[in-house]
C-alpha cells in the first residue's frame, strides 16, 4: 500500500466526523471507543472503498481489532 | 423498437410528520446524531390509511386535473409490499376505485426498491409489444407496519408514500435496461414473519404486536453491496444506451440513506449539481423514492423536459436495475 500506518490512521480519524484529533492511534482498538457508532463503521468501508478501492464488510470489521489489523487488511487486499 | 416515456408524475405523503426532535425525545438521541446517521429530518408513517389509499391519492392528483386519462389506461401496476389480500391483487381494487375502463390489464408487483425500474421494464415490454397503449404505473409501500417501535435506525429512515406515473410509448430509440438479483443476500433487509414461513402465532403477536411482520436491516451490509454494485451497475447502463456522462442531465437514484448516497456521488465522480438527492425531507419511501425524486426535481427546475436521466434502483432482495430516461 502506498500510505503508511501513522497517514492511514490520520486520515481515516479525519473520516470519523466528531472524533476527537490523536483518539486513533495504530494500536488503538477502534470499535472499543466510547465514541464509537454503527455511523463510524459505514465511515470505515467508505473510506476504505473510496480510497483503496477495496471493499470491506461487516465481519471484515469484526475481525480487525486495532487500527493496525485494518491497514493490514487493506493492505492485504491491495496487493 | 419503440421505447417509453413518463407523461404525468404525482405522489402522496400521509399527514403524520415525525421530526428529529420527537425521535430525540422518545429515544433519547440527539436530533444531530440522528440527522448525520440518515440524512432524514422527516419522514411520514399512516394513521388508518393502507397502502391502496397512498396510490390512490397519488392517481387521483393526475386523474381529478385530467379526467379523460381514466379512458385511455389500458394497464395498471402496482409495485410495492404490503398487498391488502392474499387475493384478489389490490391493483384490481384500485381499477375500480379509480373508475379505469374494465379492459384494463391489471398487476401486482411485490418489490422494494428496484421496484420502480423493474416495473418500468415491465411497461416497455407492454408497450413495445402493443399490450398497453397508456399505463398507470403506482407504488406505495407502508414500511412503518413493519418497523417496530423501539427500533430507531429503521423509524427514523424509512416513510410510508404512494406515487402515480402515466407511462406511454415515445418513438425514440434506446431506453435499455440493466438488472441485477442476489437472492444469496435475502437477509440483509428482510420482513421476517410476514408471508407463509414461519408465520405470526399468538405467541408472537403477544410478544410484539407486529401482525404484519417485522423488518429486519443488515445497515452495513446494504451498505456494502451498494457500493460494490452501483458503480459498476451505472457504468453498464451508460455503455449498453452509449450515452456519454456528459450526456446525462441528472442522476436519480433510490434515496436509500443520505450518507450512502453521497458516498456512491463521490465514488462516481458525479457532480453536485447532477446528483439528486431529497432524502432530508422525505426519507426513504422503497419503491416510491424515485417517482418522488423526479417530480420534485421537475418542480424545483432541476429537470426539464427534453433531459436524459439516469434512474437506478437497488437494495432489498438483493435487487438492483437501471435505466437512462428521456424526461
Amino acid at each position: 500500500m502506498k500510505i503508511e500506518i501513522e497517514e492511514f490512521t490520520r486520515q481515516l480519524e479525519e473520516e470519523l466526523e466528531g472524533m476527537k484529533p490523536g483518539t486513533l492511534q495504530p494500536e488503538t482498538v477502534y470499535h472499543e471507543l466510547d465514541s464509537w457508532n454503527s455511523m463510524y463503521a459505514l465511515l470505515v468501508i467508505a473510506f476504505v472503498d473510496s480510497n483503496f478501492n477495496v471493499q470491506l464488510n461487516a465481519q471484515d470489521l469484526k475481525n480487525t481489532k486495532t487500527v493496525r489489523q485494518l491497514y493490514d487488511l487493506v493492505a492485504s487486499r491491495t496487493n | 423498437m419503440g421505447t417509453l416515456t413518463i407523461s404525468h408524475l404525482a405522489y402522496h405523503l400521509p399527514d403524520k410528520k415525525i421530526s428529529n426532535l420527537e425521535l430525540q425525545q422518545r429515544f433519547s438521541v440527539p436530533e444531530s446524531q440522528i440527522f448525520r446517521q440518515t440524512g432524514v429530518k422527516t419522514r411520514f408513517h399512516v394513521e388508518g390509511e393502507l397502502m391502496s389509499n397512498l396510490a390512490e391519492k397519488a392517481a387521483r392528483k393526475i386523474l381529478d386535473i385530467n379526467p379523460s386519462l381514466a379512458s385511455e389506461i389500458d394497464a395498471l401496476i402496482l409495485v410495492g409490499h404490503g398487498f391488502e389480500y392474499q387475493g384478489p391483487i389490490t391493483a384490481a381494487l384500485l381499477q375500480h376505485r379509480l373508475g379505469l375502463k374494465k379492459d384494463c390489464l391489471a398487476l401486482d408487483l411485490p418489490q422494494g426498491c428496484s421496484g420502480y425500474i423493474n416495473a418500468l421494464a415491465v411497461c416497455k415490454g407492454l408497450l413495445s409489444g402493443d399490450l398497453a397503449g397508456c399505463i398507470l404505473l403506482l407504488t406505495a409501500d407502508t414500511p412503518s407496519f413493519a418497523i417496530s417501535s423501539d427500533n430507531l435506525e429503521l423509524l427514523s429512515l424509512f416513510s410510508d408514500s404512494g406515487t402515480a406515473s402515466v407511462i406511454r410509448k415515445s418513438d425514440e430509440e434506446g431506453h435499455k435496461f440493466v438488472f441485477g438479483t442476489d437472492g444469496s443476500g435475502s437477509e440483509f433487509l428482510m420482513v421476517k414473519r410476514s408471508g407463509t414461513v414461519h408465520p405470526p402465532d399468538v405467541e408472537w403477536l403477544q410478544e410484539t404486536n407486529m401482525p404484519h411482520g417485522k423488518m429486519q436491516m443488515d445497515g452495513s451490509a446494504i451498505f456494502t453491496f451498494a457500493l460494490k454494485t452501483v458503480p459498476k451497475m451505472i457504468e453498464e447502463v451508460l455503455m449498453k444506451n452509449n450515452v456519454k456522462d456528459d450526456d446525462i442531465g441528472l442522476y436519480v437514484f433510490h434515496q436509500a440513506n443520505s450518507f450512502l448516497l453521497e458516498s456512491l456521488r463521490k465514488k462516481m465522480k458525479i457532480p453536485h449539481e447532477k446528483f439528486f438527492n431529497d432524502i432530508t425531507e422525505v426519507g426513504n419511501t422503497v419503491s416510491s423514492s424515485i417517482p418522488i425524486a423526479l417530480k420534485q426535481a421537475a418542480d424545483s427546475g432541476r429537470l426539464n423536459r427534453g433531459m436524459k436521466v439516469v434512474l437506478a434502483g437497488f437494495g432489498i432482495g438483493l435487487s438492483w436495475g437501471a435505466t437512462i430516461v428521456k424526461y
